[in-house]
């Protein structure tokens, strides 16, 4: 046979063709993450998508069948020291988790069969000296692989189908600073983001990017002193062990193409200066960029806008906490961030400008007011050396790092405030670093009931941007753990002593509800498998501030297990 | 309680650390403890003692009340040393005995009040 050109180019055209249809598709392509709101079947990402709603649009659970609701199936994953403090998340059927020492699951989302396990060789030596720790608060997916951290430093990438290590990258010098990470991270684009615990750890607590193919770093922005500007906020050399860190997940813009980002609290916490803090104390100046949300290139790490929620934070309401929502409203585009202060912010997208800020929480008092229009801080309490009482909110906060959830069918915005606080004695401190870091607090404290009743939780129903309260659904003890809202009308919430509620998402009735036996500390999410809706929660008991629990509330929470905690998954019948 | 000397004495070393890392800060490598003459163990606490071990010790809170334990010294030197996995750390390796010591002095002299 004689090849003239015409055969050659439709040889030509074939072959490209076949090698089109013959390329390997990633099982997550980083595309299917930018469209994850039209893929009601899975929960690919920690926030459930980029636009951070915990919200799933299934419906086949709704408020008119809940009270049918059923365990369908369960996983024990063992070790779960300090309980299951992670957001499982699914693709095409697989449900994947990760619990405490970073040990990963890959389950069949239908039977809980489980496909795959893989558990790191931790430092357990580091581990034993160490507070924040072993808990995981979650991976991540994209491309063909599974990311999850580990508290001795480092971030592993597992290939999804067989659980086989792909690459395990070292960051962090944990032996020596102590901390390591505890957060779940971020895939963006074609990278994998993950920011190191910080806070009252006197180190810079940076976040990092990298290569999610080969594991390698791309970039690393300090959160303590990350620029020039940033240093010079910093008096003396107070930068060197300012704490910082970005120990939850942010999320990421594709409309400008920004990670936004929440830092930790400056070190130590609490400033013997008090109201001098621009001159004297520990750390001179407004201390960027902790206690900030933060947007950053994703290619290069830099710093593109910031907000410093509260400037030269003295109480540790730090800004890495909670979600990321991305919002419209009036043709603007927006972000909702919850500060652990217990007020919440709403940013322009564009340039992070404040556009208003509202209260969650009753029992503040260590700010008059934050202005709604400019976010700026009036009537500072300043705590000087010595004692205080009745500082509101306590050092747990008036909210914590478990998220909200926001349904885009009532409009509403679910988020669990927390109301206590506690008396002081701030006392001058100098950082721990040899043989290795130490926490830098800065005061001696005692958590107690608000004036004039007891601590407690609540579940509001609000406007998002306006704060505007529908309604409230109170508890004794505030619940620790992730909320989740679903197309079905229905709000999930796991509370403290161990019962999952379900409430009707518009008026807050309560339609069903389980006692799972131990207390909830981590994220609750609803997917398909096989044409089913499931609503997968973890339990198990364990975190810092349920340890207050016992002193605070007593009753069953002095004896609660804080070493047990399973994956338990429902269904309809 | 069963932490609560291990806790004490974990608290001391912390805080002889302190002095030590606080004279270090900024700087390469920190004197070792044994250099320290006196351990500010109500600094240690201030420090990272306290963020378990509440009102210096003195009350309960994430960690139990030190002041008045019935724990021998023996049990909290040990304590200290090895920790109470998940929620005390092990400071074996982080502080020497004469500064374990400075701490469980420091736990004795705590009044045990309501």
């Amino acid at each position: 046979m004689t090849l003239n050109s015409r055969s050659l180019s439709l040889f030509a055209g074939a072959f490209a063709i076949g090698a089109l249809i013959a390329s390997p598709a990633y099982a997550v392509d980083p595309s299917r993450l930018l469209a994850a709101d039209q893929n009601p079947n899975d929960w690919l990402t920690y926030h459930g998508t980029y636009r951070s709603y915990h919200f799933s649009p299934q419906e086949q659970i709704n408020a008119s069948n809940v009270r049918q609701l059923k365990v369908a199936w369960m996983h024990q994953p063992g070790r779960a020291t300090r309980g299951l403090q992670s957001m499982p998340l699914v693709a095409d059927g697989t449900l994947y988790y990760s619990g405490s020492y970073s040990r990963v699951f890959a389950l069949d989302g239908a039977t809980g069969q489980v496909k795959w396990s893989y558990f790191p060789k931790l430092d357990d030596e580091l581990v034993a000296a160490q507070t924040h720790s072993p808990y995981n608060r979650g991976i991540a997916l994209g491309m063909d692989k599974v990311y999850v951290g580990t508290v001795d430093g480092r971030l592993i990438a597992l290939d999804m189908q067989t659980g086989k290590v792909a690459w395990d990258t070292k960051l962090i010098d944990s032996k020596k600073l102590t901390v390591g990470f505890t957060g779940a991270p971020l895939f963006v684009k074609d990278k994998v983001i993950i920011g190191a615990q910080g806070g009252e750890w006197p180190w810079r607590g940076p976040i990092f990017a990298v290569d999610a193919k080969t594991g390698e770093k791309k970039w690393e922005f300090f959160t303590v002193a990350g620029t020039e500007d940033a240093k010079a906020s910093w008096g003396g050399e107070s930068w060197r062990t300012g704490g910082g860190g970005g120990w939850m997940p942010g999320t990421y813009d594709a409309k400008t193409d920004t990670i936004w980002w929440g830092t930790g609290n400056p070190a130590p916490l609490y400033d013997w200066s008090g109201p001098d803090w621009k001159t004297k104390g520990p750390r001179p100046g407004d201390n960027l960029y902790t206690t900030s949300v933060i947007g950053l290139d994703p290619q290069s790490g830099k710093l593109k806008f910031y907000h410093q929620e509260l400037p030269h934070d003295a109480w540790d309401f730090d800004s890495s906490v909670g979600e990321f929502l991305l919002l419209e409203r009036d043709g603007r585009d927006l972000v909702v961030h919850p500060n652990k202060s217990g007020f919440v912010f709403v940013y322009d997208r564009s340039n992070a400008k404040v556009a208003n800020v509202w209260r969650l929480v009753q029992n503040i008092n260590f700010v008059q007011d934050i202005d709604p229009k400019t976010g700026e801080m009036k009537g500072r309490r300043d705590l000087v050396e010595g004692s205080h009482k009745n500082l509101c909110p306590a050092i747990a906060g008036g909210i914590s790092w478990n998220t909200g959830a926001y349904s885009p069918r009532t409009g509403l915005y679910y988020k669990i405030g927390q109301e206590w606080c506690m008396d002081l004695e701030v006392i001058k401190t100098t950082p721990i670093l040899e043989p290795m870091a130490q926490l830098n607090i800065g005061a001696n404290f005692k958590l107690h009931d608000p004036e004039g009743g007891k601590a407690y939780g609540h579940v509001d129903a609000r406007d998002p941007i306006t704060g505007e309260k529908k309604w409230e659904i109170r508890f004794p003890e505030p619940p620790l753990s992730s909320l989740l809202a679903t197309g079905g009308n229905l709000l999930f919430v796991p509370d403290a002593r161990g019962v999952l509620h379900a409430y009707n998402a518009n008026s807050g009735e309560e339609l069903w509800s389980h006692n799972n036996g131990i207390g909830h500390v981590g994220g609750i999410i609803s997917y398909n498998a096989g044409g089913k809706q499931y609503v997968a929660v973890m339990t198990g008991w364990g975190s810092l501030v349920g340890d207050e629990y016992p002193a605070l509330f007593g009753g069953n929470y002095a004896n609660m297990p804080k070493d047990s905690g399973a994956l338990v998954v429902f269904a309809l019948p | 309680m069963v932490s609560m000397r291990a806790a004490l004495m974990a608290c001391g070393l912390a805080a002889a650390l302190a002095a030590v890392a606080a004279l270090a800060s900024g700087s390469a490598r920190a004197e070792t403890g044994q250099q320290t003459t006196s351990l500010d163990v109500r600094q240690l606490f201030a420090t990272s003692c306290g963020w378990c071990h509440q009102s210096g010790g003195r009350t309960e809170g994430r960690g139990p009340k030190l002041a008045g334990t019935d724990k021998s010294d023996e049990y909290i030197i040990n304590q200290i040393k090895k920790g109470k996995p998940p929620g005390m750390p092990a400071f074996g390796g982080s502080f020497n005995d004469e500064q374990i010591h400075a701490i469980l002095a420091y736990i004795r002299d705590l009044k045990d009040e309501p």
